[in-house]
């Protein structure tokens, strides 16, 4: 009477029923991976090997599928999560007129293409050669960059000579307090989405680190899920225990690496705060960096509006960073290596820029009244260099600001380069900055009115000018606002110490 | 106290009381069972325990420890207030305090439920772990310790949880709390951030497991499977224990939700007062035409008398415009005379968290004295014991009246549970037979694992988890070995999945638990919001499944008894913009379903004879009983046979009669409201109602009725169709009885087989369209969820009890042309819907060849009158 679904399934299979269909064509003869080159040996699994859907389940699937997407409740479909919509069914992919120049080898690339290759493969439009690990091979491309290079206006040497000091959160226990860029690894990863989660994978890693007078950028590339352990354990090994230097690595990047070893049970991939954990050690996101350096003139702190912005590059046509997951697994499909080409290109710039842009958050420390310092930004640097307690760059940073801003910004400044001088023991300088506060501004500021009484009384023993200025913020103290009781205190201790 | 309440319950059954008492039964104090504390149980514990009054254990919490630490899953079946959490509490408080590596996850159905056991939990880890250790989870919401490792902690993670406690949590918390939505979208898809967990998970405890029936169990099931893969990658392999509430098939349910072998614990341990259980039906009014007085207004006055004397009370009601209903009429009764603050609230889903914390706390402290609830009190929210309870309306299954009842019920002392009977024949089946309820088994609960729908979202959670090994298991089920695989195939076409190197991975810029809410398809609130605050104010919050008839323009929106008047309904949006007023009406909502049928996927059951004499048979319409030995056999025939009639077409069915199953589109629209006048329910008007149709796939079973059958009853259609419309009415109770599952979850529509027409409410002035001359009859019996819940799977193969037990219910009743406890009143259905009913059922029967005398023998027994009343 009742029937199990997998008697059903069962039945129909063995009724002799035409075979379901065959695996869709899988594009125009692109996915020709050279044998020897894979970790197991084998390409595509053999269409014996993989499961039938028999016709009726098909059915039923269908129409799932049709139901829940017709209802007005229910946006995703059962099958959800199709990349490419209206072309992975028939596999056929859009073929450009010509590859773009910009997606053939980079001149310099240390790597040949080797003669043979299907031009149109992956492996012909990247170059380089299989990387061999422990844990299986997987595609490895070398490009060699010269530091004499610019980047936009950038230097990369500049970048090269980069040692920045780190706060406590950016450095392991044992290590040094500054980060040479001679040191250390530029890391930047292209994923399979931004969901996060075990089912999101890294399947590009672009490294970069300096040899010699040359930046070196080396991409590790999966061509398909069984080579991310050898990926994997190709970062590891080019790592090391070098300093990392990423961009939003810190809650991107290099998480999502962790869970990928620990996925892949590699020893990387232990228990937090164990002998081999990857994390602690020293890694400066230059994000959090640029959040705080140009924070004021940068609207958008993504990587390509600072490279627009701070090292004036400009991209042209190249893959935007959303159409990557879908290059990707374009490219599963289909074998067709052009958009992942084009995505490899654009995390070599990646990577680029990373070497350019450290070499610019280095100037705005070294001089930070230079040019690479935006009168603008001069708060967010200057508060940065107090908390490196680098306090003389702080205040030229803030007077350098001082002499280029104005309107509001200036206040801040005052503000903050009152504080400064204040800490630094110098309390008459400090009194001139809150007073510009206090009387420059149309609206009122209870606080800097305290702060110069503060000042007046007690670091310069004035009382009789601090109560002059307690009566003049009580004055001008809007009916509504709050603190009154607080300045009519003062002005009473006032009062009695004026009086002694 | 024990005399005023015994003072009302005599005034109760006195015979000037509200109602007629059909049943009163006294379960008598129980002393405790009780069991000497493990000898392994750690020193530390003991004075722990001694410091919360507990020197020795109840029998089945000392049971559920001997099993927990042997290994064992477990699951334990006591009733509310039996001291359950310990059951689970003490052999993980151990296992801790041995291997303070040791890990342990705690599911809860709601967030509620967890933040009060992290309390408790809390408190007792604290005493447990001593000075030194002592940071664990004392605060409900926060996890514990930043001292660092060896100290215990209990800390709740669900999405109220605050993004800086997370890591400290995921990392050093001993004990998480959380819930199945939260492992389901938050802990398995990024499980290699708590693999700390995951590789010392030795226990997971599921609380309230009676909870995950339907569509939220099968959902549950499914993310086991995927705990179990987690698990079994990170290698730890944990122990389930697990609580419910009483329920008949606790073993298999348990081990279908787990798949795995379980060891059910039932007897209970624990003392019980003295308790009374008061079965009433309201008197009635017209005796001819089976009216009774309300149930609400009896259920009211009720409530009155326990209220008066101030006894802590609280009042149980189905739906939650009946609740705002009730809670209002006893608000104004007790406005004036009780002092001080609200001393009646209403409770019930929908209501924002916070209000609901005040409420639970108000009702342990005792400072409300009367709370007016859905079934969301049913759960072991924590709000104390109360002497009294009034049911206003049988809650739709044993085990649900039992939950209930048991809210009014302490250690010591006298409680009562009243339950007032409504006019729907479930109501007066068990007038006539209250013995099912006081000495029947409660229901079975049913999850279909392996609804398609179901499993095919989550093999997509579980590949974006962990790659599918080829050959890999997905559940124990018969899916496991075919289905699945053949799913994974399916994803890969669609791009979703790759299949390489031996292993599915997934294969989408997606994050597929976000697409997939565990409660219900959909995973949007409709948010309702006040518009005479400024600045406006979120009031509520609504199921989409709600919003179709409690939100619609013109709705009046009840929160704490206060009418709302919904202005606008923004669907896109999600928000219901509504008006403060003063209104002398509510609002019920009408809506109808059309099925479609997409998939059979079974036949009838009740006949496998050869089809060309069953032609024959049929088209005389009489010589059926000769038939009947063949035809007894037949059921086996057809099973032997497998699913050969499976895809049985409409003409096969003339012969084979009986009820086929199979997958089906279901389309709800909302039609119109009436506008029903408080007190007197006076219908004071209409509105109509103009929103979307809600489309949904579940699974059905239905009855298409012979064109013989038809013929031989020789009526007009509109006649027929009341027929039709009785014989629903009466199989859809019964069906609920038989499956014992709530009649809400079971949908009921009559119409025609291939879809032209459907039976639906007529708006005034609207003249409904008759059927089509090719009519083929057809009674629809539906899981009300998207995917189905099991229930038309179970209904289908019980056909026969199904039919017999409608049969007996028309002999039993004594009403003359039907009433709300058979066919439904008369001016509902028609003069003549009762005799047609019985003359459908007859030819029905005898061509199913079954006997219409046959069922009488295993009906229960004829207990119409009096009471049963067992004094101790």
């Amino acid at each position: 009477m009742t029937v199990p679904p997998g008697d059903r399934i069962r039945r129909i299979l063995s009724d002799g029923l035409p075979p379901a269909a065959e695996p869709r064509p899988r594009g125009p003869v692109l996915r020709q991976v050279p044998g020897p080159d894979r970790t197991d040996g084998e390409d595509t699994q053999g269409a014996a090997a993989r499961p039938r859907v028999p016709d009726e389940l098909r059915e039923r699937l269908a129409m799932l599928d049709r139901l829940s997407s017709r209802s007005p409740s229910r946006a995703a479909t059962v099958a959800g999560g199709d990349a490419n919509p209206g072309e992975g069914d028939e596999g056929v992919p859009r073929l450009p007129l010509a590859p773009p120049a910009h997606a053939l080898p980079a001149e310099g690339a240390d790597e040949a293409t080797p003669d043979g290759r299907d031009a149109f493969s992956l492996e012909g439009l990247l170059g380089g050669r299989p990387r061999r690990t422990l844990r299986g091979t997987c595609w490895q491309v070398d490009r060699l960059v010269p530091l004499d290079a610019l980047h936009g206006r950038a230097a990369l040497r500049a970048g090269a000579m980069a040692s920045l000091p780190l706060r406590a959160g950016e450095r392991s226990a044992a290590g040094p307090a500054h980060l040479d860029a001679r040191d250390a690894v530029f890391l930047d990863t292209e994923t399979t989405g931004l969901a996060g989660g075990t089912g999101t994978v890294a399947f590009l890693v672009g490294l970069g680190w300096i040899e010699g007078d040359r930046f070196r950028v080396r991409q590790l590339l999966m061509r398909d899920y069984p080579e991310e352990a050898a990926l994997l354990a190709a970062v590891r090994e080019d790592v090391g225990d070098r300093p990392l230097v990423t961009f939003n690595g810190r809650s991107y990047d290099w998480p999502l690496l962790v869970t990928r070893w620990r996925l892949n049970r590699s020893a990387w991939g232990v228990v937090p705060g164990g002998p081999h954990d990857p994390t602690p050690r020293t890694h400066l996101d230059l994000l959090l960096a640029a959040r705080r350096l140009w924070a004021r003139t940068l609207h958008s702190r993504s990587l390509s509006s600072l490279e627009r912005h701070v090292l004036g590059v400009d991209r042209g046509e190249d893959l935007s960073g959303a159409r990557i997951p879908a290059a990707w697994f374009h490219y599963l499909r289909t074998g067709w290596g052009v958009d992942i080409a084009r995505a490899c290109q654009h995390n070599v710039h990646d990577v680029v820029t990373l070497l350019a842009l450290i070499g610019r958050v280095d100037e705005a420390f070294r001089r930070p009244e230079g040019p690479a310092t935006h009168p603008g930004d001069a708060l967010g640097t200057a508060r940065w260099l107090v908390e490196l307690e680098a306090y003389d760059r702080a205040e030229r940073c803030l007077r350098a600001g001082l002499d280029e801003a104005t309107g509001s910004e200036r206040f801040d400044l005052h503000r903050d380069l009152g504080t400064l001088l204040r800490r630094t023991g110098r309390p008459e300088e400090a009194l001139d900055q809150w007073q510009a506060v206090a009387r420059g501004m149309e609206r009122f500021d209870r606080h800097a009115y305290e702060q110069v009484a503060k000042l007046l009384e007690h670091a310069l023993g004035r009382p009789g000018e601090a109560l002059a200025w307690t009566d003049e913020a009580l004055g001008r103290l809007p009916d509504d606002a709050g603190g009154r009781d607080a300045l009519e205190h003062r002005a009473e201790r006032l009062r009695r110490k004026a009086s002694r | 106290m024990g005399r005023s309440i015994l003072g009302v319950l005599d005034e109760i059954l006195a015979e000037r009381g509200p109602g007629t008492v059909v049943a009163h039964r006294v379960l008598p104090a129980v002393e405790a069972r009780t069991a000497p504390l493990p000898p392994d149980l750690d020193a530390a514990v003991v004075p722990a325990l001694a410091a919360r009054g507990i020197t020795s254990l109840y029998s089945h919490q000392r049971a559920a420890y001997d099993h927990a630490r042997a290994g064992r899953h477990v699951v334990v079946v006591t009733p509310t207030a039996s001291g359950k959490t310990l059951c689970y509490n003490l052999p993980i408080l151990q296992t801790l305090l041995e291997d303070p590596g040791a890990r342990a996850l705690y599911l809860f159905p709601t967030k509620a439920l967890a933040r009060d056991q992290a309390a408790e939990l809390g408190a007792l880890l604290e005493v447990a772990a001593g000075p030194e250790g002592a940071h664990g989870g004392s605060a409900a919401a926060s996890a514990t310790s930043a001292r660092g490792l060896p100290g215990l902690g209990a800390a709740v993670y669900d999405g109220d949880t605050p993004p800086a406690e997370r890591t400290r949590i995921r990392d050093r918390a001993h004990v998480v709390l959380s819930n199945p939505d939260m492992l389901h979208t938050a802990i398995l898809p990024h499980h290699a951030r708590w693999m700390r967990v995951f590789e010392n998970l030795r226990y997971v405890v599921i609380d309230e497991l009676h909870h995950y029936r339907g569509v939220f169990g099968s959902h549950l099931a499914n993310v086991l499977r995927r705990l179990e893969r987690i698990c079994r990658f990170h290698g730890s392999n944990p122990t389930f224990v697990c609580t419910s509430a009483t329920i008949a098939n606790a073993k298999s349910f348990a081990e279908t939700l787990l798949e795995r072998p379980v060891e059910v614990i039932e007897e209970n341990g624990a003392p019980l007062g003295e308790r009374h259980l008061v079965l009433l039906n309201p008197p009635l009014v017209q005796p001819a035409m089976g009216l009774r007085a309300s149930y609400l207004t009896t259920a009211k006055r009720v409530a009155e008398r326990f209220l008066r004397k101030h006894i802590h009370t609280i009042v149980f009601c189905g739906a939650r415009t009946v609740t705002e209903v009730m809670a209002k009429y006893l608000k104004e009764i007790f406005h004036d005379r009780v002092a001080d603050k609200p001393r009646i609230v209403g409770y019930r889903g929908g209501y924002l968290p916070k209000e609901r914390r005040a409420i639970e706390r108000g009702l342990r402290e005792g400072s409300i004295l009367g709370v007016v609830s859905t079934n969301a009190l049913e759960l072991g929210v924590d709000i104390g014991a109360l002497d009294a309870c009034v049911l206003a309306g049988y809650p739709g299954t044993v085990a649900s009246t039992r939950q209930q009842a048991g809210r009014a019920g302490r250690r010591q002392g006298t409680s009562v549970a009243v339950l007032v009977l409504r006019s729907a024949p479930l109501d007066q089946y068990l007038a006539d037979h209250p013995e099912f309820l006081l000495d029947g088994a409660p229901e079975s609960a049913h999850i279909n694992a392996d609804n398609l729908q179901i499993l095919v979202s989550h093999l997509k959670c579980a590949a974006f988890e962990l790659p599918l090994e080829d050959g890999e298991r997905f559940g124990r089920g018969p899916a496991a070995d075919e289905e699945v695989p053949a799913v994974l195939a399916w994803l890969e076409e669609r791009g979703v999945v790759r299949h390489t190197g031996g292993r599915w991975h997934w294969a989408a810029d997606a994050y597929p638990a976000n697409d997939l809410s565990l409660r219900s398809v959909t995973s949007t609130n409709f948010v309702v919001v006040d518009t005479t605050t400024s600045p406006h104010q979120v009031i509520a919050e609504v199921d989409y499944a709600w919003a179709f008839t409690t939100l619609h323009e013109g709705a009046i929106y009840m929160v704490q008894s206060v009418e709302y008047h919904v202005d606008k309904l923004d669907w896109d949006r999600r928000k219901a913009y509504v008006r403060r007023v003063e209104s002398e009406y509510y609002t019920d909502a009408l809506s109808y379903a059309r099925v479609k049928i997409l998939h059979v996927l079974r036949g009838p059951v009740a006949s496998a004879a050869p089809q060309t004499a069953e032609v024959e048979t049929t088209a005389t319409g009489e010589v059926v009983r000769e038939d009947d030995d063949t035809k007894r056999e037949a059921p086996a025939a057809a099973a032997a046979d497998g699913a050969g009639e499976a895809s049985s077409d409409a003409a096969d069915d003339e012969a084979a009669f009986g009820p086929e199953y199979g997958e089906v589109e279901v389309v709800r629209k909302a039609v119109g409201y009436k506008k029903i006048k408080f007190h007197t329910q006076e219908n004071l008007g209409w509105g109509s109602i103009l929103l979307p149709e809600d489309i949904y796939h579940t699974q059905a079973t239905w009855l298409t009725l012979p064109q013989a059958s038809v013929a031989a009853l020789g009526v007009p259609t509109s006649d027929l169709v009341d027929a039709l419309q009785g014989l629903a009415n009466l199989l859809h109770g019964l069906a609920s009885f038989l499956l014992m599952c709530d009649g809400r979850d079971l949908g009921v529509v009559i119409g025609d087989r291939t879809r032209e027409w459907f039976h639906r409410p007529s708006m005034p002035g609207e003249i409904a369209a008759p059927p089509p001359d090719r009519f083929e009859p057809t009674i629809f019996l539906y899981d009300q969820y998207s995917g189905g819940i099991g229930l038309a799977e179970a209904l289908h193969p019980r056909f026969e009890a199904w039919l017999g037990g409608a049969r007996d219910r028309l002999e039993a009743c004594a009403c003359a042309r039907g009433c709300p406890s058979c066919v439904g009143p008369e001016q509902e259905v028609g003069p003549l819907a009762k005799r047609l009913a019985v003359r459908l059922l007859d030819d029905l029967l005898a061509r199913a060849g079954l006997a219409t005398s046959a069922a009488n023998d295993t009906g229960p027994a004829e207990v119409t009158e009096a009471t049963c009343t067992v004094r101790a």
